[in-house]
């Protein structure tokens, strides 16, 4: 079980870098608009 | 249509001078409001302009907001020639001022509660894992590790993601309020503060797992209904859509754009066929046909000679026309409505809804309860009084009320934009379930504003359109209008001998040497026809589109069926207004004719639980006046800034479903919160009898916030 020690410290870490990548994403506009590239996608 | 064919006369140079490029765009950016986005298919049309139109670097729309936002390079393209691109499409774009701060300030917070929501969840997820890895009998070691992860992560929940619960606890107790927020705040306040002694001191009692859990549910329903609350381009003002901050002022050279605000008193000024006058002036052309709509609310044209003064407002029907400008916007009747429309808009006091109503009533009683326990049972034991008071507020802690309302209303905005209905707020839904008077505006809201010619063109020999047109030429009936627009207006005309209007029947005249009549024919039912006689000889009929929207008989009689009242109000004389309401079995006292904007909106104000159906300018002032206003046409930024409720399908079908959707939402609303109540019931014994431990709340909580879900999960599913 010691292994936890290691895995929890590391899954901690993904945690927060798929945060931090949501805001970079967030802070970048790509949530702004979420209706138009559905309909965008379809139309091409 | 009517905006489409509108469109073909709008002249766009005036983007291409420097005063307006400077107030329109910035640094080869700008922005345009384009009335008539639907679907996917209009914004690949547009956007398509980007691959074909030289100079144009970018072009992107957003379906939402139905704006288009492009960068051009100005040495390869004009403004005005982009414009003119995006009109051909069949579009009626209108230029919009860069954003200003207030509206980037709100693009921000919409950002902002996104990553909150994202560090709420991830917060959430690993404190629920880490807990239940302790309840399900992690040794102790790593239950002490485990608690610690979980009082880490509950602090960015404490300090950064309850942070709006904070602010509307404190703005609430300023007003002195008891909103939903309160008991959120001193729940994840003090339940953090009780959790973390608790934790220094080895015991078990600790909440994060359960308050944030909520925290999160909370703010991800908040999002929901933020989300599908139409988002909007700025509330434009009316004057913008309108096109009144511009104007052609006459010089030695013929004419040029001018900023409206610029123009002097005495000035003259060009108009063109369907421009709005930005002033009162003076007419100096000789005559002119102008439509008062807007300050009178009736339709049929009006013509002025030269020296009439024309109010500022009205809208030239046809040819072009000059005037000498007479008094600036803002001083005229037009102007000040237009100020009062844009006032109230923005400042209407927001109504507590039913939910924060019934809310407060279950809040107060949780609080009081709590605070009796805990002075009650102190005397018995101090800290078991804390750990049950607090136990009851936490469980109690109206979760499945604050989640289940906002996700009602998420449910109700969803369902009405499936039948093509825009709601501005959800608020509506709980005041349109109320509706007890139904007011109808009648122009462009029960019957078309124009009537259009639906023989064929090619039934009609040219030489009888020419005869025609020449008879009409003069008349200002609707029945001329449509003549005009259906047949090319560039014959040089015949001349008529004997010319005469026998008003309401039609108009006669020699013409080549012979006799010709057009008469109205008086055939029961809906539809418009006239027949050209030769002579006394009937040679041709020309048929137009009903003046009666179709399926508006049926639709009033549904409402009637649920006994909604319903009146008539239209500015249109007596006689008109009574035929079309009989037309629609409105009875005498329903039917209020020869009304200005200003008494309809009276009329309005006056009735409790009203609803005002009108056209999306005209009538602003009585929809801001009514509990719901609803707009029928009309561009749809413009009617949104007076209307709660926009019908992107202009058929009253739209309203039954408004009411409809509106009673079943309530209803729905006054399930979840029957659900919570009984809910808080259970868990509000158990915590006083001290049954309550972090994990059965932790198990408890989630049954709620299921049956919640489910029931809302029903009621969408119901078509």
């Amino acid at each position: 079980m010691i292994v936890l020690y290691l895995m929890i410290p590391i899954s901690l870490a993904l945690g927060i870098g798929f945060v931090g990548a949501f805001v970079w994403s967030v802070r970048n506009g790509q949530m702004d608009d979420t209706e138009t590239p559905a309909h965008r996608i379809l139309e091409d | 249509m009517a905006e489409i064919k509108a469109a073909r006369f709008n002249d766009y140079s005036f983007l291409d001078q420097d005063d307006f490029r400077r107030a329109y765009s910035n640094r080869g950016r700008i922005r345009f409001y384009v009335d008539g986005i639907s679907c996917g298919k209009c914004v690949r049309k547009i956007e398509d302009l980007a691959l074909t139109v030289k100079g144009l670097e970018d072009l992107r729309v957003d379906l939402a907001s139905h704006t288009a936002e492009a960068q051009v390079d100005p040495n390869h393209l004009e403004f005005s020639e982009l414009a003119n691109h995006i009109q051909r499409l069949g579009f009626n774009p209108i230029p919009l001022k860069p954003e200003d701060s207030a509206e980037q300030l709100q693009r921000l917070s919409d950002r902002h509660e996104l990553i909150r929501l994202a560090v709420a969840a991830a917060c959430a997820g690993n404190i629920m894992t880490f807990s239940f890895a302790t309840y399900l009998g992690a040794s102790a070691d790593f239950a002490s590790v485990f608690s610690w992860l979980s009082f880490a992560l509950y602090l960015p929940v404490v300090f950064y993601v309850a942070i709006p619960f904070y602010r509307g606890a404190w703005y609430s107790l300023a007003r002195k309020q008891i909103s939903i927020d309160l008991p959120m705040a001193v729940a994840s306040f003090s339940g953090f503060i009780f959790s973390t002694i608790e934790l220094i001191r080895g015991k078990g009692d600790i909440y994060f797992d359960s308050l944030s859990g909520f925290l999160f549910l909370i703010l991800l329903s908040r999002y929901a209904q933020r989300r599908l609350q139409r988002r909007f381009i700025r509330p434009e003002e009316l004057s913008e859509t309108l096109q009144l901050s511009r104007v052609r002022q006459v010089n030695e050279s013929g004419w040029s754009w001018t900023r409206t605000e610029n123009t002097r008193i005495g000035e003259r000024i060009l108009l063109q066929a369907k421009e709005t006058l930005p002033a009162d002036a003076e007419l100096i052309s000789s005559t002119a046909h102008f439509s008062l709509a807007w300050l009178s609310g009736e339709s049929r044209p009006k013509t002025f000679l030269r020296g009439a003064i024309v109010p500022a407002g009205a809208l030239l029907i046809n040819g072009e026309a000059q005037l000498a400008i007479r008094k600036p916007l803002l001083d005229t009747s037009f102007g000040k409505i237009l100020k009062s429309v844009e006032e109230q808009s923005v400042g209407g006091t927001r109504i507590a809804n039913l939910a924060d109503r019934s809310a407060q009533w279950l809040l107060a009683t949780v609080f009081t309860l709590a605070i009796v326990f805990l002075v009650g049972y102190w005397a018995v034991s101090p800290e078991e009084a804390v750990r049950r008071a607090l136990a009851l507020i936490i469980l109690a802690c109206p979760c499945a009320m604050a989640f289940g309302t906002p996700l009602a209303l998420a449910a109700s905005l969803k369902k009405a934009r499936k039948k093509g209905l825009i709601v501005r707020n959800a608020d509506v839904f709980e005041k349109a379930a109320s509706v007890k008077t139904i007011f109808f505006d009648k122009t462009g809201t029960l019957t078309d504003s124009d009537l259009t010619l639906t023989t064929p063109l090619s039934q009609i020999a040219l030489v009888h359109q020419k005869v025609i047109l020449a008879l009409e030429n003069e008349s200002l009936h609707p029945i001329a209008f449509a003549f005009r627009r259906a047949f090319n207006e560039e014959h040089s005309l015949p001349p008529v001998d004997g010319w005469r209007e026998s008003v309401g029947l039609g108009v006669s005249g020699f013409v080549y040497g012979k006799f010709y009549e057009v008469k109205r024919n008086s055939k029961p039912g809906t539809q418009v026809s006239c027949t050209l006689f030769e002579d006394g000889q009937p040679i041709l009929d020309c048929v137009f589109s009903s003046i009666l929207k179709p399926g508006s008989r049926a639709a009033l009689d549904t409402l009637r069926g649920e006994g909604i009242q319903v009146a008539l109000l239209s500015g249109d004389a007596k006689e008109v207004t009574e035929n079309i309401g009989a037309q629609l079995g409105f009875t005498q006292t329903e039917i209020l004719y020869e009304c200005c904007p200003a008494v309809k909106a009276t009329e309005v104000a006056r009735t409790p639980h009203a609803m005002m159906v009108g056209d999306g300018v005209n009538d602003s002032l009585a929809m801001l006046r009514a509990d719901v206003g609803v707009a029928v046409s009309g561009g749809m930024a413009t009617a949104l800034k007076a209307a709660d409720v926009y019908l992107a399908n202009p058929s009253l079908e739209g309203i039954q479903a408004l009411i409809r959707i509106s009673r079943e939402g309530m209803a729905l609303i006054r399930r979840n919160l029957a659900i919570s109540v009984l809910y808080n019931l259970i868990g509000g014994s158990l915590a006083v009898m001290g049954f309550i431990n972090p994990f059965v709340a932790a198990l408890l909580m989630p049954i709620s916030s299921a049956f919640i879900l489910l029931s809302t999960y029903i009621a969408e599913r119901r078509p």
